[in-house]
Formats: structure tokens, sequence, C-alpha cells
């Protein structure tokens, strides 16, 4: 059975070192198993499209005598087999959507970083409109629907595609996928994180009360992210932990919130110099599981509506 | 901030080794490593004391590993340089081998172009026989051109150099056929390639690490340590006319024993290195065993007796004969579509020369009706396993480039639509509307163009000559032409600046120029002008032979030399004008020992002398300064004594900029910081556009306000501050400001 994790965004945002941070975190928890993936290069700092892939194949056996080639498995996820996608920016998620299935878990970050092309055309547009000052926006702007600065656009657009999926794919992976395949929301509400750590976010609780999700299959954490994150930790990776928080709510077998957190500790108390990293990367870790928390008060909030 | 040495902590050294320096690896049985360092691993096992690179994607990262490993205390007499260009990179490496030390030589596949002069009389020298030490040529392709300028197959080389390719297809085995390569050059005293592609050198995987093996150093000489005072085995190079003088008889008496070799590789007689090793059938029935139970799969038995002998009754249907990362990408798909037992696979490892028995015993054993072939860009395994089925009678069909495209990578998708297609089964058409909806759509999704970092100052010389070019086309109808060259500045290509009017190879921004302004000299062409780009490394690279060139004639050419210090868009390599260090005894890059004669090389004076009369050096972030010296370039002056221009562009590399200022953050209290004070646009800003569009800074971002109205500021996080002030430059409103950050402690030293 092999789980692939796939993870987009743009350069600078991190997704080359969750990548990897993820590979090694799975490689040492799962020492019987073959992890594998690659990325894309080059364009770190210069706001390109950035991919990462994660790929794990469970197997019982032991596997840590000298093999030759332990298992059959190629770093690249094809089409339509990312059981989880991860995306740091919505409109990489766009370009990325082929990768999805019908059980495909996907977590966005719908704060986009729009293109200065887009920028550039959409403001030529209003000046175009506001010279004329006839024919509707609307008609202006065609078929451009993504070209629109409103990450609600994106994410609808996203939806309505992903709606196209057949419900039964050849994505199934059998009882062991199930095993590691996300807990069913909402099967329990996780006891409450400890000590008084959201207090410090009572702030952001009240400017981002749509946590929300828009079709059964895309979970989204609906909130301006990146600048929120950005004032709190004062750092780009803290997104990356705050998917990850999130996440080992969802993987509960496969992520451990408890063994996430000291292997933070261990990998970058030994490449960093320095213990502020760590403590931040473990609070955005820990904001990411009370995340996890709205995302499921909200679901059962709507379950309740209907 | 240049002038300040700080003296690194002590202890600090240990802390950023990387893992597969560790020599007691193989404890820990397996590590899950990228490919690049599966690569350096390899190489290190393997005893290897003499590296040499240019530095190009994908294999870049090989050399920076090993630069580090040379500076670590185990690894006291291995050389590493970073050298000039891939030629000089290959000479030194074999000059090594034949002193008797393995040596390993890096660069990128266009880099063999460069090199090919050298190695094709390379080998007919061979190695140094017994006495010299072997070579491993690691050559990372690029089949989806995606940071090159083509896409060639640089194993095909081999069909006129003769040189063995070793073609690995997982992390593992780029460990593995590292160690295996030094064997077989060894074995048959030829260096030997490793081909790789990127997704496998950016691929993670693990590796069974082994035991770091001592030095390699033949033993020709006998000599005295100068430390243990014991004998030990010194380099020593052997006089061979026969060998290393390729002229007249020599050379083609050479030709003959390389063509015996390769045909002892090609053949029956090959028996001088380990079978079990480089070649496996895999039978797709054992697929899962394969990995699971940890068995190797069935190895061929190569004798021809056997393959006489053995008669298969069961006709496969089809089989695959492929390579690389392609094998395990068709295994992949064969799996998941539970068709093992339907097709075999062969993976040929040596995909240059292949071996006639190899090729022969799978087709014996499995008797397929048809073959197919899987494999990148060009038809090399096609064409000799197509050769080796017509010299021994057999006539099987072959699929292979008819299906397959011959550019680019082959995605999992192409392979298994071929699979399906040949199996004869339904292909699964649940994700037609997807990806029909999705095909469309994606059209839409916009593109995000690379441009150039945040405060870089190549963006202020590409704005200044847009600034020129319109000008002139505007005022007096002259059209300025723009050589582009390789390196970051290549994306002055791109709006808003779209400045380079050719792109082709290392050095032929100058190339080109000479034979245009040769034209244009002849027929007294005015209204078009030449300006030629080039990098400062690209400039050593290949460019110096253009310019001088240039020279010779008096062209009317403006050369734009951009010096920032570094050989910056492969990961900041050091090369000729690279200055010293910020920290000392740094083991990242750059190292001052690396520089020219260990100092900063400058650029203008070295110009000089070589014959160029009109030099002008400026600073990168004057951006007035730049459009008036421009402008008097480009315009034609009679009167000047010379009409070739000569422009260096000094200005370090804003990434380099940005993280020597972090250092100086990180000092602690007490030592002198630089004036401190950020960057941001006013509310008067009228949206010009300047600084966001004509400029293209990042750094400036265009947001939502609270009114909900877009407006411009600046992301402190990115920009450069005091070191660029670009944007208060081009700003004709003057509506950003410096924001002193503690008024108290700094004031403003302005230039």
């Amino acid at each position: 059975m092999i789980y692939n994790i796939f993870l987009c965004g743009i350069g600078g945002q991190g997704v080359v070192l969750f990548g990897r941070f993820l590979r090694l975190f799975l490689f040492n928890k799962f020492k019987n198993s073959t992890v594998t993936g690659t990325e894309s290069r080059g364009v770190s700092q210069r706001e390109g499209s950035v991919i990462s892939t994660v790929r794990i194949k469970f197997s019982k056996q032991d596997q840590s005598k000298n093999t030759y080639e332990s298992e059959i498995i190629g770093p690249e996820i094809p089409y339509h087999e990312a059981d989880v996608i991860i995306a740091l920016e919505p409109i990489e998620l766009l370009r990325n959507l082929n990768f999805a299935h019908k059980q495909t878990l996907i977590l966005v970050n719908r704060s986009p970083i729009i293109p200065k092309n887009v920028i550039l055309e959409r403001k030529r547009q209003i000046k175009e409109f506001k010279a004329e000052k006839r024919g509707s926006r609307e008609e202006k702007n065609g078929n451009k629907e993504i070209d629109s600065f409103s990450p609600v656009q994106i994410i609808e657009k996203a939806c309505k595609i992903l709606e196209n999926l057949p419900v039964k794919d050849h994505s199934d992976k059998g009882e062991q996928f199930e095993e590691y395949s996300r807990s069913k929301i909402p099967n329990e509400i996780p006891e409450k994180i400890n000590g008084n750590f959201p207090d410090k976010f009572e702030s952001f609780k009240k400017n981002n009360r749509k946590l929300k999700i828009f079709s059964t299959y895309l979970k989204l954490v609906d909130l301006d992210l990146t600048s929120f994150l950005l004032d709190q930790f004062e750092t780009a990776s803290s997104l990356n932990f705050v998917m990850l928080g999130i996440l080992s709510t969802f993987l509960k077998k496969m992520l451990p919130f408890t063994e996430l957190n000291s292997f933070i500790e261990e990998y970058f108390g030994k490449n960093k110099k320095g213990n502020n990293m760590v403590k931040k990367n473990e609070d955005a870790l820990l904001f990411g599981k009370f995340l996890r928390l709205k995302l499921i008060e909200t679901i059962l909030e709507a379950d309740a509506d209907n | 901030m240049t002038g300040v040495v700080i003296e690194k902590e002590e202890n600090s050294e240990n802390q950023n080794v990387n893992i597969i320096f560790s020599e007691d690896l193989q404890r820990k049985g397996k590590v899950l490593v990228s490919g690049n360092e599966a690569i350096t691993r390899g190489i290190i096992e393997s005893g290897v004391e003499f590296a040499s690179i240019y530095p190009g994607t994908p294999v870049t990262e090989v050399g920076d590993l090993l630069y580090s490993w040379s500076k670590l205390s185990q690894a006291k007499s291995f050389i590493f340089d970073y050298a000039i260009n891939e030629i000089v990179a290959l000479e030194e490496a074999i000059g090594a081998s034949w002193t008797g030390l393995r040596s390993v030589v890096i660069f990128k596949h266009l880099g063999m172009n460069i090199a090919s002069d050298a190695l094709h009389s390379i080998m007919y020298s061979g190695i140094g026989g017994k006495d010299g030490g072997g070579m491993v040529i690691i050559c990372g392709g690029d089949p989806q051109s995606s940071s090159s300028t083509n896409s060639m197959d640089v194993r095909m080389y081999s069909l006129h150099t003769k040189l063995p390719i070793l073609f690995p297809s997982s992390t593992q085995e780029l460990h593995k056929f590292v160690k295996l390569g030094y064997e077989l050059s060894e074995s048959i005293d030829l260096p030997v390639m490793i081909y790789t592609t990127p997704k496998l050198n950016f691929a993670t995987g693990i590796i069974f690490p082994e035991l770091i093996q001592p030095t390699q150093i033949k033993p020709s000489q006998k000599g005295i340590n100068n430390d243990q005072k014991e004998t030990v085995k010194i380099p020593y190079f052997r006089r061979d006319m026969n060998r290393y003088i390729n002229a007249i008889h020599f050379a083609i008496n050479n030709q003959k024993k390389l063509l015996d070799k390769i045909s002892r590789l090609e053949g029956a007689e090959f028996r001088n290195i380990d079978q079990e090793k480089t070649h496996l059938i895999l039978t797709l029935e054992k697929i899962n065993e394969f990995g699971m139970s940890g068995s190797k799969s069935e190895t061929i038995q190569s004798s021809s007796s056997d393959l006489k002998n053995k008669k298969s009754k069961k006709r496969t249907d089809f089989a695959i004969i492929t390579g690389g990362l392609p094998f395990f990408l068709t295994a992949e798909i064969i799996s998941k579509l539970n068709l093992s037992s339907k097709i075999a696979v062969l993976k040929i490892n040596i995909v240059y020369p292949i071996n006639q028995s190899v090729i022969l015993n799978f087709i014996q054993k499995h008797n397929p009706k048809k073959i197919m072939i899987v494999e990148e860009l060009e038809p090399l395994i096609e064409n000799s396993v197509k050769n080796i089925l017509y010299d021994n009678g057999i006539h099987i069909p072959i699929v292979g480039k008819n299906i397959f495209p011959r550019y680019g990578e082959l995605s999992p998708e192409i392979i298994q639509n071929a699979v399906e297609k040949m199996a004869g089964i339904e292909k699964y058409d649940g994700f037609k509307k997807f990806d029909m909806e999705f095909d469309i759509f994606k059209k839409r999704i916009p593109i995000r163009e690379p441009t150039f970092c945040p405060g870089c100052s190549h963006r202020n010389v590409f704005y200044a000559l847009r600034k020129v070019a319109d000008k002139l086309k505007e005022k007096k109808d002259i059209d300025l032409l723009f050589g582009g060259d390789i390196g970051c500045y290549t994306m002055g290509m791109s709006s808003p600046y779209s400045a380079m009017d050719w792109l082709i190879s290392m050095g032929a921004g100058i190339g080109v120029a000479n034979g245009i302004g040769r034209v244009f000299k002849k027929f007294g062409i005015n209204n078009q002008r030449i300006v030629a780009l080039i990098g400062d490394s690209t400039f050593f690279h290949s460019g110096i032979q253009g310019l001088l060139n240039i020279l010779k004639e008096n062209l009317n050419i403006t050369v734009i030399i951009l010096n920032n210090y570094y050989v910056a868009m492969t990961g900041h390599q050091p090369t000729f004008t690279t200055p010293p260090p910020l920290i000392s005894n740094d083991t990242k890059l750059p190292d001052p020992n690396i520089g020219f004669q260990n100092k900063q090389l400058k650029l203008d004076e070295f110009l000089r002398n070589l014959g160029a009369y009109q030099v002008v050096s400026i600073n990168g972030y004057k951006i007035p300064e730049m459009i008036t010296l421009f402008e008097n370039s480009t315009e034609e002056n009679n009167q000047s004594k010379s009409r070739t221009k000569v422009i260096v562009v000094d200005s370090e590399c804003a990434l380099m900029v940005k993280r020597n200022i972090r250092k100086i953050w990180e000092l602690p209290r007490g030592i002198q910081r630089g004036p401190e004070y950020y960057v941001q646009i006013s509310s008067a800003c009228p949206q010009c556009d300047e600084c966001y569009v004509k400029l293209g800074c990042t750094a400036i971002k265009y947001v939502l306000n609270e009114d909900n109205r877009g407006v411009y500021l600046i992301d402190d996080s990115l920009c450069l501050r005091e070191k660029c002030n670009a944007c208060i430059d081009v700003c004709p409103n003057a509506c950003i400001e410096k924001i002193l950050i503690n008024p108290n402690l700094n004031k403003i030293v302005e230039n």
C-alpha cells in the first residue's frame, strides 16, 4: 500500500523543507517501510511554482537488512493518486488538482499570492472600465474567473472542478489504507489543548469565524493564515507547522502529535542554532491542532443546522 | 561590512556537518538521503581523493557536498577544485588518475560539449592502466530543459567517445553504481560515466551505507611520510609514450585498444566484473518478492552454452526493456495493473555498451511476442537492442520511439498509456470527464514567471537598459540588440525588461555579437547597435575568447559584464571575483583559498590588461549613473579611440548581501552595526507603477488596505534596505521613504 502526500506552493514558502521534514519523520517512524519522494527546485525566493512529493510504502516484513532494492516505488505521484494534498497557496492548488481522487484530503491556506501579471491585467481592466464607463465588469472580465482577487472564488472553482471526480475510482487501497487514512470527521473532539495556549489567539478567533468546509472532500482551513502567522511567528515556515498540526489530527496513526513535537526538537535543535526556532515551530504545531478543533466544531454546527 | 571578519565560535564545526560524512554510518543500517547525497556518499566510500566540478543543475550539489567534505579533518588528503570550465575539470581529473588517485569529475549534460574535445582522446589513453586510479564522470541530464538551453541526450556521445555509461534507476543505485563505476573503470582501464536525470538527483530514497574506504592511491612509488616517519605509497606519474601521446601511429594503436576494451564489454568475454551486481532480470511474477522478501532477483547465466540449452515453452505476451528512472515508473505501473504474470521487464544498467548476452538470455527465457523499449530522449537502448537481435537472426517486433516522445521526461501517465495499450487492457475512464474539464481550465491558471530576487542588482541593470533602449528608439530611431547568456541575468528576457534577443549557450552572447558586429561594420549599419551581456563566471568559462575576438577588430559593441562575485544561479560557488568570506573558518562557501591566488580578482584591471581600452566599472545600485553610462556607450561616438566599450557592473549577489546582514545582526552586542532603517511607500503614492511594474522588485507588494483599496507596500522581510535603495531612486514622486528603526541608536549615513 502506497500512501501519497503532495505538497505545493510557491518558492520561499518552505515546500521543499516541509517535504524533507515529513519524509524524514515517516522514515524514522516506520522503520520497515520505504519512504521516497522528489521536489522541484530552482525558483526558491523567486515566487515560482514549487511542488514536493512524499510517498510511503507500508510493508509488514522487516526491511532493515541490506537488500538490493527494497521496494518498487518511484519518486513521482501519478495523477489522481495523492491521498493528501497540502497547498500553501490556493492558486497552486488549482494547478495541481489533477492529483486528487475522491478520497483525497485537501488542506489549503486560502491566502492567495496573486501573480504580478494577473494584478497588472486586472488593474488595466479596471482602468478601462472606469474610462469607458459602460459595459458591466462581468462582460469585461469574460472567462477569466480566477483572475479575481477573491480567494473564495478560487476555492469555489476548485470545488466545482473536484465535483467531476468519479465517485468510485481506482485508488481503492484496502484495509491498510483505512488504518493509516484520516479518521472520519467528526468522530471525536480532541481533548482540550493543554494550557491556555489558545488565549493567545483570541483575536484570531474573533476575526476568523468562518472555518468552513466547502464540500465533503475539500477540508478547508479558511483563514488568512500567511499574514497572521507572520505576525505571530515571524517566520514563513510556521505555516508548514500549522498545516502539520492539522494533518496530525487527521492522520493520527501516521503522524502522532507528541512524536511530531519531539522530532521537531531533535531535527531543528540539531540543524539550527538557538532554541527559539524550535519553540516557534512547536507553537505553530500546537496552533494547527487548535485549528483542527475549530474545524470540527464548525462541522458539528453545520450538521446541527441540517 | 565586507571588511569585518568574524571568528567563528569553537565547536560550531560539527553543527552543520551532513550525516553522509559520518564514519560509522553503516551501523545505522539504512538512511534516508537525496539522490545527490547518495552519489556523494558513494564517492566518499570509494576512497576518491580528487574531485573537480563546474557547477550545473542537477549535479551541483554533489560538488558542494564534496567541497564540505574536503574541509573536514578526516579528508585531509582530499583535493577539491571548482574548475574554470568543464574541459579543465575533466583534464585535471584524468591527470590525478594518471598519478594513481581515484578521481571524480562532475558536470551537467551541456558540460559534455565543452569537455568532449579532451574526452575523445582521453578514452584512447585510458586511466593509466594498472598504475592509474579509477575515474568516474558524474553527468546530469535535463530531458525537460527545465534549467538548460537544450535537452540533448548526452548518452549519444558514447557512440563516438566509447565512454561506458552506468544508468542508475533509484537513490540506492546512485550510491551503489558510483562504487561499481570505480571497479569497472579500473578493470577495463577507461573512465566511466554515471548518467542521471533531475528527477532522480532531487529524489529522496534510502541507501545502505558502507564503510568509508581509506585512500585508494595505487602504489607507484614508495616514499616517506613526513608526519609519521614511515614508508607509505605516494602518487607518481609513470611515463608511457605509447599510452599518453595520441599522435601519428600511437593514436591509431590506442584507438584499436579502446575498441578492444569496448568489444570485451559488449561481447561474451565479460568476466572482469561481477555480473550479479550489474545486471538484473526482473520477472514480473516476482515483482513483489523482489522488494518484500529482499531476495535478489534472478540473474543471468551468460555463457553461450546455457543459452542454447534453455528453451522456453511458455511465450510471454510482451517484454519491456528499460533503464534508469523509467524502470521504476514502469515497474510500479505493472505492479499496479496486476500485469506481473503477463509482462517481463529487463533493466539495463550499462546502457553503453549493451552486453549481448544480457539481451539474448532475456529473449531466450521469456520468448516474447513483442518488445517495448521505454527510455527518455534518443533511442540508444532501442537501436542497440535492434542491432543485437538482427545480428543474431531474431525477428521480434519492437515498439519504442514510434510511440514514445523523443523529447521531455517520461511521466507515469505516458508509460501507463503505452503499457495498457500493449497489454490490450481497457483504460479506466472514470477520470475522463474530470481530465477534460481540467485541461481546459488549466490553461487559464496564470503562470508564475520566475524573476530576480528582491534587491538584485541585475534588476537595476535591466531597468536601466530598458530605459535607454526605449529612449534611443524614440529619439534617434536606434534599435538596441541584446545578446543574452547563461546565468541569473537570463531572467532579463521576460517582461517588463525584455532585454534579450538571443540565448544560445555559455559565451554566445558575446560570440554571436562578433558576427553581427562584423556584418554591421562591413555594411556600415548604424541604426542597430549591439549590447552583449555576460556574467562573471560565464565570462571566465567561455566569454574571454569571444571578447578578445571583438577587441581584435574594435567592433562597435557594448559588452556588459554583470559581476556579482559568485556562480550565483547554482548556489554561490566561488569564482575568480569572489571576495574573502565574512566569517573565517566557515565550512560553507565561499573559501578564501578558492579565489584567484587567494584574493579577489579585479575584473576591470584584468580587462585593461586584455587590451580593452574603454573599461568602466560601476555600482549596480546606482541607477541614474547607469542610465547615463549605457546611453553614452551605445550612442555613436566617432571621436572615441575605442569603439568597443566594456562595462563592469560590480555588485555582490543580493542573496549573499542579505545573508551577511543577518550574520551581522546575530553578532554579540558591542560590535558596530551599520545604519538601520527600513523603506516604505507613503500613503501619498499615486500608483504610477514605476517601482512595481517597471523596476519590478518582488519586495513591493500590491495589497488591500483597511478600506479595501489596493495599495503598494514594501515587505520589509524581503527588502534589502540601505543596501539597495533602488526603488527610492526610480520613484518620480518621492513617495518612498526611509524610516529609522531606532533614531537614538543610529544616524542615517547618506552616501
